[in-house]
């Protein structure tokens, strides 16, 4: 019989067949129960971590299928531990970075300072955390790119997570004319921001006056938001704090530069031009000055 | 307002349009508000359309389960003492298209000013729709559109006086009731201590007559919650 023909040791065909069908199974099995658990549980538990019990599930089926294999084979899986050891050292030597990677990925996946799905910067790349492997992250960065870090640099890099808090806060600095009012600029910003429901009612928006600046009386604008909807929100805040303060007779300065003509080396005296078109006391300029 | 209206559908109150008519083949939903202007082609004309006061938590876009009630007026409550007051919460309309015995959810409107407010801290706090209300001791008329009448009853279990400025609630469980011009919920708080308290809803009607509304926040399968909310960062 064919099947019958050992092929090394006491492994015949046959033992080659049933290993090969096992293994074939095993992966099927750890596929189709990743899928089942990605499919049943997505809606029921959080993407990260129905992705984090999907691989746990496929890996641990996938080094069942492999032990029951090398039974089957006539190997002594615990004779992989002595074999292991030995190997292991050799291996380690060279592939240094392989296992830093795979030893930062797992203290990864149990610290869990980033998680799938989340907005991140991880040393100079910021975007979505689109998966967390053993050996690898990847990142989609918000322009659309795919970036692939691996595990040992994510594991010492900085990381700045955008979303783990609930709320965050963004500010704007709005420079208004010496001529306007800040009080009523103030009041306009406040009610504006009351009406945006998404600018949070507490932590209380700040608005205040910051500097004096060389062109504008500079107001900072404090606003919380849901992480969830900050951008959205100060992508579209800062045009109608400037059409509601301009309706109210509030302009947004701009730099100007008042150049004074004088005649003999004396200043001539003209009183209403003593303040520059911004409302502030004009400034000589010494080069331009006759 | 509230209730089942017949195909074609045409509602005109207090800036709301709602229209339901005739599209050639098909079938056009258009609601008007102070938020703008939807329009929905519907394949199929329904029979008929059911309009119920929903809870108010998925205006401008649903980011948060939990409602905070902020009190216009302090409310002292006495050691070991069992109080009501009567407050207002924010309304929100569910439009739904009736379905054997369910009913779909074609959208929801909102009248009322949407706001939203921080309990707790960033790190471990809730994003909340935040509600300011005067305090009454006799249910206040209300616009069923805009608002419901909160019957809350406080039980003080500390030892002292304690003073009351907010009330938050997990709005998985909110039962609301209504009838032809009021609508209404009533809710329990316990306080523990003079920062701590809990919270839940009551399933029970304010009035006879009241009719149950449909939830649209409900918990998950999995989850193993009651509707309750601990209010761990002030009370």
């Amino acid at each position: 019989m064919t099947l019958e023909r050992v092929v090394f040791g006491q492994v015949t065909i046959l033992d080659l067949v049933v290993a090969a069908g096992i293994l074939l199974a095993g992966i099927i099995l750890a596929k189709a129960l990743q899928i089942y658990l990605r499919r049943s549980l997505s809606e029921r538990l959080r993407r990260d971590h129905v992705q984090l019990i999907s691989k746990i599930v496929y890996y641990t089926t996938s080094v069942v299928s492999i032990l029951v294999v090398l039974s089957v084979l006539g190997f002594d899986p615990s004779g992989l531990l002595v074999a292991g050891g030995i190997a292991g050292i050799v291996f380690g030597f060279a592939s240094q970075s392989i296992v830093a990677n795979l030893m930062s990925g797992l203290f990864l996946l149990f610290e869990r300072p980033v998680k799938i799905g989340e907005q991140v910067n991880i040393g100079e790349v910021s975007g979505f955390v689109e998966d967390i492997n053993i050996l690898s992250t990847t990142i989609r960065r918000y322009d659309g790119l795919y970036v692939r870090i691996p595990n040992e640099k994510v594991f010492t890099a900085d990381i700045t997570n955008f979303v783990s808090h609930v709320v965050r806060r963004f500010e704007y600095v709005v420079g208004i004319r010496y001529s306007d009012n800040a009080d009523e600029a103030i009041r306009i910003i406040h009610r504006v921001i009351d009406n945006e429901p998404f600018a949070l009612k507490r932590p209380e928006p700040q608005v205040f006056v910051d500097n004096l600046g060389d062109n504008s009386v500079n107001l900072v604008v404090r606003i919380w938001a849901p992480v969830s909807e900050w951008y959205t929100l100060k992508m579209r805040l800062l045009w109608i704090l400037k059409q509601s303060l301009e309706a109210e007779g509030i302009e947004i300065a701009f730099p100007q530069r008042v150049i004074w003509y004088g005649s003999g080396g004396k200043r001539e005296e003209h009183p209403e031009e003593d303040r520059d078109s911004l409302g502030k006391p004009a400034r000589r300029n010494q080069g331009q000055s006759a | 307002m509230f209730g089942l209206h017949k195909f074609p559908v045409r509602i005109n109150r207090d800036g709301l349009s709602i229209t339901l008519e005739k599209l050639d083949q098909h079938c056009l939903y258009r609601r008007e508000s102070s938020d703008g202007v939807v329009e929905k082609i519907l394949l199929e004309a329904p029979k008929e359309i059911v309009l119920q006061p929903v809870e108010p938590l998925n205006q401008p876009s649903r980011i948060t389960p939990y409602l905070l009630i902020e009190f216009a007026t302090t409310v002292i409550v006495p050691p070991r003492g069992e109080q009501f007051v009567f407050l207002r919460f924010p309304v929100e309309i569910g439009v739904f298209l009736p379905r054997k015995e369910q009913f779909d959810l074609l959208e929801t409107i909102s009248l009322s000013r949407k706001k939203f407010s921080l309990y707790g801290t960033p790190r471990e706090g809730h994003v909340t729709r935040y509600w300011n209300t005067p305090v009454a001791t006799a249910a206040p008329k209300t616009d069923p559109l805009y608002e419901g009448v909160l019957k809350l009853e406080i039980h003080n279990d500390a030892g002292e006086w304690l003073p009351v400025k907010r009330a938050v609630f997990d709005a998985n469980g909110m039962r609301i009731f209504y009838k032809k011009n009021l609508v209404a919920a009533q809710a329990r708080m316990t306080i523990v201590s003079d920062r701590k308290a809990e919270t839940e809803f009551i399933n029970a009607p304010l009035e006879k007559g009241m009719e149950s509304s449909i939830e649209l926040f409900k918990p998950g399968k999995l989850v193993v919650t009651t509707a309750r909310y601990y209010m761990g960062e002030g009370i």
